[in-house]
């Protein structure tokens, strides 16, 4: 049976056990020094992904990536790029070094290996869709603006409870040769082209 | 809102806050996170508070996720194969007796586990049952293990160790999922549908059907018994009046033919509320669980207990250097339980209720220095008035490396069996019986005191490099008051023809006292982006003795439960981006008390992601060796363990 019948909690509580936790708060010493724990910015935490992303997603031998070639980060967003950059500095991936281009002009597109588009990219969603249909090969698209999976873009990184969490669209993705790692996509929300805003 | 409970609770608790870092220090801290890790982080920008689990004050481990998947374990027990520093071993087809440093048994006393919150280990007779907490192993977020007491925090019996499972976020479980298993041994179906619930809102509901074989090939195996059952449930998700509510239920009935059955069911509500650097958390649960049929030491039984429990915590905003945490929780078991004659229950039907406060400060001594000091204080109707207080003390030295030391109490209370049951074992002919058989009727003690532990600890973790990080932890732990059946007088022949039989009656007393010594060190190593090693060795020496005069039956059966030294090695690896092979291999030491020699076994899982909404995996388990033993049942005999032989099982999942 279930008893609902609760009886006053505090009052059954002794008053002395409260006066020793009282006495316990107040002996110790105020003022100790800082203890305000470790800030993660976003924008931290979505360099470190997008750092990430290189590791998770595997590109087409030979194609674009010749040996001895750096694997490029291109990036429309002057918040993460310098992060990004710090993030990769010294850097290889399987021998390529690890580079960021911060703002490359659109007709340089076809050599980057990840294009991420932030929210200060000076592109807007118009040309972003015409953009994207014009993206050939395994070049993976990365974004943190709402919509870029119905538009055509392959990982966005949304929200979710405080947390930043990737979607992967993955009509988009098998459109390419790029193959994600199980890893990433057990993560991850799946989405396809069809489903617009989802998530 | 947290996804759980549980992980702030554990952080304020345990404390740590990490100290201030500039922004090259928070980028490498990120670089060597792994995607679960980043996954996991909390980026609000109104608090900038970092919740990082291992940079707890205690041996603390986490199992994400992707741990649980590539586990392959289709039962929690199996999963907790693969935390360093925890004994697991499988007694039969149902039964597993799971304990960290020490004292493990079928009836392991010394471990706390919560589900959400829930506590799962029964007042009835102090233990876990393993094979009624049948969980929905993809519905798990992550499983927090701590190794060492928690009574500060959780409470009584939070002893040896914590373990919290949490389950995921209704959101995280949005679609359809069909997993099917099929193996030798044991068959499952789980058919989950996760949906949105009004504007604000996301839920699923589940459903699982199991079934599990009798142990075969073994010498005994007619006597061991299938095990089937099936269990539904719900979770639901609120984003509502500026704070989190979630409610989740389940019902369940598992049965296992003329031995046992069990059914239940809960229905647990939490509303949590963050304002600023301040969080209210509110839980309410109600759990029934009723064990139609079991037996206890060949002694029937049946019980039905219902619980309600009520808890609340607030964090406040940190003050001057104070971060401090405090809270109040309501408990009331109403049981119901009956024994077979001879055996009974003198109490039978009863209602105890539990009181609790507890409080917790955080407090920075000097830039890389930090102390948190707590106490819980418990009145519960068997002992009366408990205080468990703990002082932790965490020293970063330099980046990446965390040095910490601990000094706690916690204490076990008596269960409803130990206070007032009446059981009797039969003892096989034997020597010392001169030949004849042995009934020893034990009988509860209502004058039982709670057993004590005061626990030393020592750890240091170190992030060497971006791939290679260790851990390492010491510790001393003081045990008194143990629980002990300590007998009467001598034994008394009863002449009866044609087989006269001894009987002798024994007490429940508080009679054991002795320490556990050990050492846990872990590593976990990434070669390359597609693999991970991870490496552990736990060493345990426990010495144990009964208090002059009295006499306890077995003093030193503890010391021969738990193995002095156990070494398990996982690898994962993917060998293509779509294909990952996991091994499990494992080393345990021999058991003394059931004559249980060492041994070397391993698991393997091939996993295939198929598509991006197929997977399949093909398991192996037990694979070096015969079939063995790995543990031994009851209290006295050893004989009633299983042979556990190698399994193969196939698992598919389908989203859809």
């Amino acid at each position: 049976m279930l008893h609902t019948g609760l009886p006053p909690l505090l009052a059954r509580l002794r008053p002395r056990v409260a006066g020793a936790l009282l006495l316990l708060a107040l002996a110790l010493p105020l003022q100790a020094g800082d203890a305000s724990p470790t800030a993660f910015a976003e924008n931290e935490v979505k360099a470190a992904f997008v750092y990430n992303f290189a590791h998770f997603v595997r590109w087409p031998e030979g194609h674009n990536l010749r040996p001895g070639e750096p694997f490029r980060y291109c990036v429309l967003d002057d918040t993460l790029a310098p992060l990004l950059a710090k993030a990769v500095s010294g850097e290889t991936l399987d021998g390529h070094p690890l580079v960021v281009q911060r703002q490359p002009e659109s007709r340089n597109f076809q050599e980057c290996h990840l294009i991420y588009f932030g929210d200060q990219s000076a592109i807007g969603p118009a040309s972003q869709t015409e953009l994207l249909r014009r993206l050939s090969g395994p070049i993976l698209t990365v974004s943190d603006q709402p919509g870029f999976a119905a538009r055509g873009g392959m990982i966005t990184l949304t929200h979710k409870r405080g947390r930043i969490h990737p979607v992967i669209n993955t009509d988009a993705i098998e459109r390419t040769e790029l193959r994600v790692s199980a890893k990433l996509l057990n993560l991850a929300t799946l989405t396809r082209d069809g489903k617009g805003s989802a998530p | 809102m947290s996804k759980s409970l549980a992980k702030p609770l554990l952080l304020a608790a345990l404390v740590t806050t990490a100290l201030p870092v500039s922004a090259d220090d928070s980028l490498y801290a990120l670089k060597q996170m792994s995607l679960d890790e980043l996954a996991d982080l909390r980026v609000s920008t109104a608090t900038h508070r970092s919740e990082r689990l291992e940079d707890t004050a205690a041996a603390i481990h986490v199992l994400t996720t992707e741990d649980i998947r590539r586990s392959g374990a289709t039962s929690l027990p199996e999963l907790l194969r693969t935390v360093p520093g925890l004994n697991v071993a499988r007694i039969s087809a149902t039964e597993w007796a799971v304990s960290a440093r020490g004292f493990n048994n079928q009836f392991a006393n010394k471990l706390l586990v919560m589900v959400d919150g829930r506590s799962v280990y029964t007042p009835f007779f102090s233990g876990v049952l393993w094979d009624e907490l049948n969980i929905v192993m993809q519905d798990i977020e992550r499983v927090e293990i701590v190794r060492g007491p928690g009574g500060s925090t959780w409470g009584a019996n939070a002893v040896n160790g914590v373990i919290n499972i949490i389950t995921r976020h209704a959101e995280d479980t949005q679609g359809t999922l069909l997993s099917v298993t099929a193996g030798d041994l044991q068959s499952e179906t789980v058919l989950r549908n996760g949906f949105k619930a009004g504007e604000s809102g996301h839920a699923r509901v589940w459903a699982k059907l199991h079934q599990n074989d009798r142990l075969a090939g073994t010498p005994d195996d007619s006597r061991d018994i299938h095990w089937r059952g099936g269990r539904a449930g719900f979770r639901g998700d609120w984003e509502m009046g500026g704070g989190s509510l979630m409610v989740e239920g389940e019902s369940f009935r598992e049965l296992k033919r003329q031995e046992r059955a069990y059914s239940g069911a809960h229905l647990l509500g939490q509303w949590s509320r963050t304002n600023g650097e301040a969080r209210d958390e509110l839980r309410a649960y109600f759990n029934r669980f009723t064990l139609d049929h079991w037996m206890v030491l060949n002694n029937g039984a049946r019980a039905e207990l219902d619980t309600f429990d009520l808890g609340y915590r607030h964090h406040f905003s940190p003050i001057g250097g104070h971060n401090l945490i405090a809270g109040v929780g309501y408990r009331n078991v109403a049981s119901d339980a009956q024994m077979t004659p001879p055996a009974g229950v003198s109490r039978s039907s009863r209602t105890d209720q539990l009181f609790s406060a507890f409080a917790e400060d955080t407090l920075a001594l000097a830039e890389r220095l930090q102390l948190t000091v707590g106490v819980k204080v418990e009145r519960n109707e068997f002992t009366g008035v408990e205080w468990q207080p703990s002082a932790r003390m965490r020293w970063t030295p330099t980046k990446g490396s965390t040095l910490w030391a601990s000094v706690a109490r916690a204490v076990r209370t008596p269960s409803i069996i130990e206070d007032s049951a009446r059981l009797t074992s039969y003892i096989e002919p034997r020597a010392f019986t001169n030949g004849l058989p042995l009934f020893v009727n034990s009988a509860g003690n209502p004058n039982l005191n709670a057993e004590r532990l005061i626990a030393y600890e020592l750890g240091y973790r170190a992030q060497v490099s971006p791939r290679l990080s260790f851990d390492a932890s010491v510790f001393l732990n003081d045990y008194d008051r143990l629980l002990t059946v300590d007998m009467i007088g001598s034994p008394r022949l009863v002449p009866s023809l044609p087989s006269p039989y001894l009987t002798w009656n024994a007490l429940a007393g508080n009679a054991l006292k002795g320490k556990a010594r050990g050492f846990e060190l872990s590593m976990d190593y990434r070669p390359a982006d597609t693999w991970r090693v991870q490496a552990s060795y736990t060493h345990l020496d426990i010495n144990m003795a009964a208090l002059p005069g009295n006499a306890e039956i077995n003093p030193l059966r503890a010391a021969g439960e738990s193995p002095t030294h156990q070494a398990m090695l996982i690898s994962r690896h993917d060998l293509r981006h779509d294909v990952e092979l996991d091994l499990q291999a494992r080393y345990v030491s021999a058991l003394r008390t059931y004559s249980i020699p060492d041994y070397l076994t391993a698991d393997l899982r091939l996993g295939w992601r198929a598509t991006s909404r197929l997977d399949l995996a093909l398991n192996g388990r037990n694979l070096i060796g015969p079939a063995r033993k790995e543990f031994g049942t009851n209290l006295v005999n050893a004989s009633d363990a299983y042979l556990i032989p190698r399994e193969y099982y196939v698992t598919a999942n389908l989203r859809f």
